[in-house]
């Protein structure tokens, strides 16, 4: 579960503010850019406390939750209005395609259940030959 | 002497000027590339999908090596994203990794649950996935035993499996920044509290929980991040390398997946609000999903910088198993950094492939 736009930079190793100070002198030394990037990163770190600060009052959290609810209240309405039409023109709407779906699910279970059933009739067969051996052994490394 | 010095001096700013002027016209010239290119492939370790049941696919990667450990590994993906996290790129693979050190492994991946899986709970995903894929793991192996593992939510879940099946056929368990403590979740606990957010009024209007809305809950955490990364993606143009990685990277944080709405509507409720799952009183499918049930080994390993999961949300795992052989390992870096990437093949990977071979014959 990871979705953090700096999380993808973190994975490549190129989250900067995370750089040390000293790591920070020396690559300014080195390219001029870099003050930019420092700059960059230090206002990135700021902004996040900043932010989540003020988002973690119940204020910021009340207000976000009835934005959420008025977007998928509107939502709702115009999917409500666009069944209505569908009827209009004598064509399926997402909730019978999704009761058919449902029912088939019903039908995917029962044939899971026959199926498992079967297995146990019928035990599966020994795993083919040419796999290979389950015997490996981990490799005793020298302690330092 | 000076003279000499000042020369040297010159030279050397030259050459960082020159080596300026060549980046930006590199910059300029990828940046026209990469908008123009398609999405660059992922997941590539040979697998073949043993089954498929509804949004769970159960893949088994093909065995490169003539003798493999004793016990299979099952990894569970969390239920929000794709699980080619693991397997991201060549060389920098989690799965691909285990395949050359001679696991036998097999992956739990979730497709986006059909509007009629909205009832989809956590005991179907704890007590029939997850038990269904390690009959199958075992039917295939011929082996009584399997090592589970499970990153994020996915550890959830391989955690609850684990508490529920104290005589079960587990012998390891392995997690990877595994939210025990949903108190400790910080901007996610505020934001879901009883007082303002109605998971049930959410959940009865749209079925399953879109991924848009998970999306814009988690960019929450670091609101600048999307800036200061497509900052960094425009600094690293020049860097073949960069722009590759950043891709696959930058294209599984976006792929994320809707949640089955009673799988969230639980979560929310038994987790989040009832923290059920820290204080022992959680019951799924009927069976207490107490942490002291389970004895098996653990590892879990947890990400210093984790802004998803925080360090108080993680800790308790191994403080509430009764297991005598556990371990937690606290790595540098973040949520994803920790299982991918250039620092998990350093860090993480020889760690674990040493914990666990010893425990897989």
């Amino acid at each position: 579960m990871d979705f953090g736009a700096c999380q993808v930079g973190w994975a490549l190793k190129q989250c900067p503010q995370k750089k040390s100070s000293g790591s920070r002198a020396i690559a300014i030394a080195k390219d001029p850019a870099d003050a930019v990037r420092a700059a960059i990163a230090t206002l990135e770190e700021r902004i996040d406390v900043i932010a989540t600060t003020l988002m973690g009052t119940n204020e910021f959290a009340g207000a976000a939750n009835a934005a959420s609810q008025i977007q998928l209240r509107m939502k709702k309405g115009v999917s409500d209005h666009m069944g209505r039409q569908l009827a209009l023109f004598n064509m399926p709407s997402r909730e019978d395609i999704s009761s058919i779906g449902e029912r088939l699910m019903t039908m995917d279970e029962r044939l899971i259940r026959i199926e498992t059933l079967l297995a146990r009739l019928a035990p599966p067969a020994v795993p083919p030959a040419g796999r290979p051996a389950r015997t490996r052994k981990p490799v005793k490394k020298a302690k330092p | 002497m000076a003279a000499q010095a000042g020369d040297t001096e010159r030279e050397g700013r030259g050459a960082r000027i020159r080596g300026l002027v060549e980046r930006t016209i590199q910059r300029n010239v990828r940046g026209v590339e990469y908008f123009a290119s398609t999405a660059p492939p992922v997941g590539l370790t040979p697998k073949d999908v043993i089954y498929k049941r509804g949004t769970l696919n159960l893949y088994h990667y093909r065995p490169v090596t003539d003798e493999l450990y004793r016990v299979p590994v099952l990894i569970v993906m969390a239920t929000t994203n794709r699980a080619y996290v693991l397997d991201i790129q060549p060389g920098g693979s989690f799965v691909e990794f285990l395949v050359k050190n001679g696991y036998d492994v097999f992956c739990i991946d979730w497709d986006a649950p059909r509007p009629e899986e909205r009832k989809l709970g956590l005991a179907d995903y704890t007590q029939s996935f997850i038990s269904d894929c390690i009959t199958r793991v075992q039917e295939m192996t011929g082996e009584p035993d399997v090592t589970v593992v499970g990153y994020c939510m996915g550890g959830v879940l391989a955690t609850i499996y684990a508490a529920t099946h104290a005589d079960g056929p587990l012998k390891n368990l392995i997690c990877f920044t595994t939210p025990i403590n949903w108190r400790e979740f910080g901007l996610f606990s505020v934001l879901s509290e009883k007082g303002h957010f109605d998971v049930d009024r959410l959940v009865d209007m749209v079925g399953n929980v879109p991924p848009d809305m998970l999306l814009t809950a988690f960019d929450l955490l670091r609101p600048s991040g999307r800036a200061a990364n497509a900052i960094n993606l425009w600094d690293n143009m020049w860097n073949d390398e960069f722009v590759s990685s950043y891709r696959k990277f930058d294209r599984w944080a976006n792929d994320m997946l809707p949640l089955a709405g009673e799988y969230f509507r639980q979560i929310t409720k038994e987790l989040m609000w009832g923290n059920k799952l820290y204080t022992g009183e959680l019951k799924v499918g009927g069976k207490s999903a107490d942490l002291g049930n389970i004895k098996a080994p653990l590892f879990h390993a947890v990400a210093e910088h984790d802004h998803i999961v925080p360090r108080g949300a993680s800790a308790p795992l191994v403080q509430l198993v009764s297991s005598t052989d556990k371990t937690e390992l606290v790595l540098k870096g973040g949520h994803i950094s920790l299982v991918a990437g250039a620092n998990a093949v350093r860090r993480l990977w020889p760690r674990l492939d040493d914990w666990l071979s010893e425990r897989s014959v």
